[in-house]
C-alpha cells in the first residue's frame, strides 16, 4: 500500500513538473512575440480560436507589430505563476508584470492582473483567451 | 363577478407602469454554482459603490459564459461560488452591431461579490460600522451555519472593498493591446465605450441608486487594485455621472 501511494505521489509530482517546463516554455515564446517580435511563434502559442477572435492570423502580427521593440534587453525568463482550473485540461495563469519589483519597492498598491487562459490543442499547451482578475 | 374579472387586468396595468417606471430593464439568468464554495451575505444598507470592470474576453462571450470561467478558476481548495459579479453589461464595439446590449443579473445583490480584490480594504462609514457589529455579515457555505468571519477586516478596522461595493462587468476589453493584455484593442485603433454603453451604465447606476438610496460613489476596479481593468472606461466615469444626474441621480 505505502509503495503504491508513493507511486502515485511521484507520478504526480513528474506531470506537475513536466506541465512547469512546458508552462515556462510556453511563456518565454509569448515573450519573444510580444517583445521581440518573434511572430514565427505565434502558431505555437495562440489557439487558432484565440487568433480568430483577433481577425485572425495576419490581424494579429499586425497588432504585435506595432508594439515597441527592444533587442538591446536580454529576454528575462517570464515570471509567472499558474494553476489547473475545475475543469480537465484548462489552467489560468498570471504573468508578471515587467519590471514590477521596482514598482513594487516603490509602492504598496496590490496588484492584480490579467488571467491567461491555457489549453491543450493537439497535446500542446497553448493561450486561447484572457479574463479580468477578480476575487 | 364582475370586479374579480378585473383584478388580473389591474394587476397587468399595474406590472406595465413598475416597469415603465425603471430606466432600464435588467435580465434575471440561471447561473449554475458551486455549492461546495463559501460565500458571505450582507444587507443591501451596506452597499454604497458600484464599481466597473471590463472582463478582458471578447464582446461575444455570454453572461453564462462567464460565470463558467469564473466557476472553472476556482481550484478544489478554493473554489468559487458563482460569477464575481453582481451585473454583467453586453454592448458591441463602435462600428460592430453584435452582441446586442443588454444588462444581465449577476451574483444577487444581498451576496458578497469578489471583483474589487481580496486583498483591497477600506474604511467603513457608521452606518456599516453597526451593521457589521450588529453580526449581518455572514459567511459559509449552502446548507451549513453562516457565521461572523473576521478576515473580512484587516488589523485597522477596515472592511474589504468587495463587502460595501457591487461589481458591474462590460464584457469586452477597453484596455490597450500589450503583453499584459494580449485581448486589447491594437494601440493604433483606440477603443472607447459607446455612447449607448454609457447611457446604459448611467441608468443602471441610477436605478440601483433609486432601491438602494446610500449607493453614493462610482468607482473602478483600478481604483482598488493596480491592474488594467476596466481600460478606458474609467476615463468616461465623469461622463457616467453626469447622464445619471440627467436621469436625477447624484453620485461622486
Amino acid at each position: 500500500m505505502r509503495i503504491q501511494i508513493i507511486l502515485v505521489l511521484a507520478l504526480f509530482m513528474n506531470v506537475a513538473h513536466a506541465t512547469e517546463k512546458e508552462m515556462r516554455h510556453l511563456f518565454h515564446k509569448y515573450d519573444a512575440i510580444m517583445l521581440r517580435h518573434r511572430v514565427e511563434h505565434i502558431d505555437s502559442v495562440f489557439t487558432k480560436a484565440f487568433l480568430d477572435a483577433h481577425g485572425g492570423r495576419e490581424e494579429f502580427i499586425a497588432m504585435v507589430k506595432e508594439l515597441p521593440r527592444d533587442e538591446l534587453k536580454s529576454l528575462q525568463p517570464p515570471e509567472f505563476s499558474w494553476k489547473k482550473s475545475m475543469k480537465e485540461e484548462v489552467f489560468f495563469a498570471t504573468l508578471k508584470p515587467l519590471g514590477s519589483e521596482n514598482l513594487k519597492s516603490k509602492s504598496s498598491e496590490i496588484h492584480s492582473g490579467t488571467q491567461f487562459i491555457i489549453v491543450k490543442e493537439k497535446g500542446k499547451l497553448k493561450i486561447d483567451g484572457t479574463v479580468s482578475d477578480a476575487h | 363577478m364582475r370586479s374579480q374579472k378585473l383584478w388580473p387586468l389591474l394587476f397587468m396595468s399595474f406590472s406595465l407602469w413598475a416597469q415603465e417606471s425603471d430606466l432600464i430593464q435588467i435580465q434575471s439568468v440561471s447561473y449554475p454554482r458551486n455549492s461546495k464554495a463559501s460565500f458571505c451575505k450582507r444587507p443591501l444598507e451596506m452597499l454604497d459603490t458600484i464599481v466597473f470592470h471590463h472582463s478582458e474576453t471578447p464582446t461575444t462571450q455570454t453572461p453564462l459564459q462567464i460565470n463558467q470561467l469564473h466557476l472553472n478558476r476556482g481550484t478544489p481548495s478554493d473554489p468559487w461560488y458563482m460569477v464575481a459579479y453582481s451585473f454583467q453589461v453586453q454592448a458591441p464595439y463602435l462600428g460592430t452591431t453584435v452582441p446586442a446590449s443588454g444588462v444581465f443579473e449577476g451574483r444577487p445583490l444581498d451576496l458578497v461579490g469578489a471583483h474589487a480584490g481580496s486583498q483591497a480594504f477600506i474604511p467603513m462609514d457608521v452606518e456599516q460600522k453597526r451593521l457589521w457589529d450588529e453580526g449581518q455579515i455572514l459567511c459559509g457555505k449552502e446548507g451549513e451555519e453562516f457565521k461572523l468571519d473576521p478576515k473580512q477586516l484587516n488589523n485597522v478596522g477596515n472592511i474589504k472593498a468587495n463587502v460595501t461595493t457591487l461589481g458591474i462587468v462590460v464584457i469586452g476589453n477597453y484596455a490597450r493591446f500589450g503583453r499584459d493584455n494580449p485581448n486589447g484593442y491594437r494601440p493604433s485603433k483606440v477603443r472607447n465605450p459607446t455612447s449607448q454603453l454609457l447611457d446604459i451604465l448611467a441608468r443602471t447606476s441610477c436605478q440601483l441608486q433609486r432601491k438602494n438610496p446610500r449607493i453614493k460613489y462610482l468607482r473602478w476596479h483600478n481604483y482598488y487594485n493596480s491592474t488594467t481593468c476596466p481600460g478606458n472606461i474609467k476615463n468616461f466615469v465623469p461622463q457616467i455621472r453626469a447622464l445619471a444626474k440627467g436621469y436625477g441621480c447624484e453620485f461622486k
